[in-house]
């Protein structure tokens, strides 16, 4: 426990040492951020008949999308890894004598939490200080927003089971295009991350409800802005927390399938 | 030109390769196609802007702008990857041999996933025009292959201008897929609905009204202004400053190899 501990530790300080990456991450999502909520507030000048969400409140979304993107979005999976599978060197890695599952987990979660510390800040700041149109909301109340820290960080833990389960599937596979590249675009339509759950089409609406997508980050954003009850938000907590422990065992069973029958690359 | 094509020909091979991720690979890209066509109606559906928008014009618009973002990627990949030939020094290996350039840094790689892509949107568009009722004659067929080379040539000198930057810094920078990515989903949407700033930078500076809005009007017949059919020519002549940008960034250029 203690080594997985410290393991943690180590990738999380090792992260926050990639600043100008950082740097250049914040522009990219600060530009992104301006061209969202340019196109929602030029929709929302067209029409206000539209109840699910109000404008405000998307443009809320949307900077905290873009404030946390890396914790959310399933796009950054860790490549690290990837590139063990596919040159070979895993096999150092199951030499450890540490569970592979446990350490690869570890992993990606420091890495996306010491990414988002550099750069969530400043984009926050900078949403809350724009003018009018543009500008991101205050949360909604003090419930809301610890609610919302909850939820986020219970968010991030069920993206990284979800990741797991796309990298063992590379694992086996050997490939991280194809099958994985499926998966990230459908999980990322259905967690919110190309239009917000509210906009999508009621059919697709009713899908997510029975599917653990939008958990990760469409609840968070949604409960900070007040679109989402405080009493609803408790119960999708139950059921995130029922969704990572479903998530995390059929990684775990699937791993112990393919470590009996992995073939590894190179010699 | 023979030799692009026999750069083709290696790279299809390449990738043919493994065939079934090459075959998922143009499943995913479909399905990429296909949500951002659901999120463009759902949008317009959500926000009741049907009435002010025809349905099958709006998808026309799309892929367009879709088809030639997807040509320019399918060609010019080789350009959006220029940071790892300048970082790991293959750069030098292109520059000595006694042939163009840009050709060379294009056929790098060749970009066969995005096929999809293009059958698909050209499949649309197909479809959408047979939906709306406007007569099609020569000049209007005409005019729309213009556009279509048009916005081919302006994301393809995006390209190359992102990969003039690396020249400078050569580690590749992220902001340069902003104004590519951003320029396609802004224009996934009528350009009308914008403000003012929008619709100017979007005239002037970058000229994307050139081929998308403009000359796409007399398409639908609702303007007689020939004057409109000048101008996907005009957005042609974008790839001119591009050319001149890597020009000068090449002429800075210091090999990072040894």
């Amino acid at each position: 426990m203690i080594c997985y501990l410290k393991y943690f530790k180590t990738e999380l300080i090792n992260g926050l040492q990639y600043r100008t990456a950082a740097f250049a991450g914040i522009i990219t999502q600060i530009v992104w951020g301006f061209i969202n909520t340019m196109i929602y507030v030029s929709f929302y000048s067209h029409t206000n008949n539209v109840d699910s969400i109000s404008l405000s409140q998307l443009v809320t979304y949307v900077w905290l999308n873009q404030a946390f993107l890396i914790l959310i979005y399933m796009k950054s999976f860790d490549s690290e890894i990837m590139d063990k599978i596919k040159n070979g060197t895993v096999a150092y890695e199951l030499c450890r004598p540490y569970n592979l599952y446990t350490w690869w987990y570890i992993k990606s979660i420091a890495k996306k939490y010491s990414a988002v510390i550099l750069r969530f800040l400043p984009i926050i700041i900078l949403g809350l200080v724009l003018p009018k149109p543009f500008n991101m909301g205050l949360p909604n109340s003090i419930y809301s927003f610890i609610l919302f820290i909850l939820t986020l960080l219970l968010g991030s833990i069920l993206l990284v089971s979800i990741i797991m389960i796309i990298h063992i599937i590379g694992f086996f596979t050997n490939e991280d295009k194809g099958i994985s590249s499926i998966i990230i675009i459908i999980s990322n339509f259905l967690s919110g991350s190309t239009l917000p759950v509210p906009l999508l089409p009621n059919i697709v609406q009713k899908i997510t409800e029975y599917l653990p997508f939008r958990l990760i980050s469409d609840l968070p954003f949604r409960i900070y802005s007040g679109n989402i009850s405080i009493n609803y938000a408790l119960q999708s907590i139950v059921l995130q927390i029922i969704w990572i422990i479903i998530l995390i065992t059929f990684g775990i069973l699937i791993m112990r399938k393919v470590l009996n029958k992995v073939c590894i690359q190179g010699g | 030109m023979k030799l692009f094509f026999n750069y083709m020909s290696v790279q299809l091979k390449i990738r043919m390769q493994y065939k079934v991720s090459f075959i998922l690979s143009l499943i995913s890209q479909l399905l990429h196609l296909i949500i951002e066509l659901v999120v463009l109606d759902t949008l317009f559906d959500k926000f009741e802007l049907f009435t002010e928008y025809n349905k099958y014009e709006l998808y026309i618009n799309f892929s367009i702008i879709y088809l030639c973002y997807s040509l320019a990627q399918f060609l010019g990949r080789g350009f959006d990857k220029m940071s790892n030939l300048i970082s790991n020094g293959s750069f030098d290996l292109l520059l000595v041999r006694p042939r163009n350039i840009l050709l060379q840094i294009a056929g790098t790689d060749i970009n066969f996933d995005k096929i999809s892509r293009l059958v698909a949107s050209i499949i649309m568009i197909v479809y959408s025009i047979n939906m709306i009722d406007c007569k099609f004659n020569f000049i209007r067929i005409f005019t729309l292959f213009s556009i279509i080379i048009g916005g081919f040539i302006l994301f393809l000198s995006l390209f190359i201008i992102g990969a003039s930057m690396c020249f400078k810094t050569i580690q590749g920078i992220e902001l340069v897929n902003i104004f590519t990515d951003g320029i396609r989903d802004l224009s996934r949407y009528p350009i009308t609905i914008y403000n003012k700033i929008v619709k100017i930078i979007f005239t002037f500076i970058i000229p994307l009204t050139l081929i998308n809005y403009y000359p796409l009007e007399y398409v639908y017949g609702r303007t007689n202004n020939m004057l409109y059919l000048i101008l996907p020519y005009i957005a042609w002549l974008f790839i001119i400053p591009a050319l001149l940008i890597f020009k000068t960034g090449l002429k800075a250029y210091k090999s990072s190899g040894s």
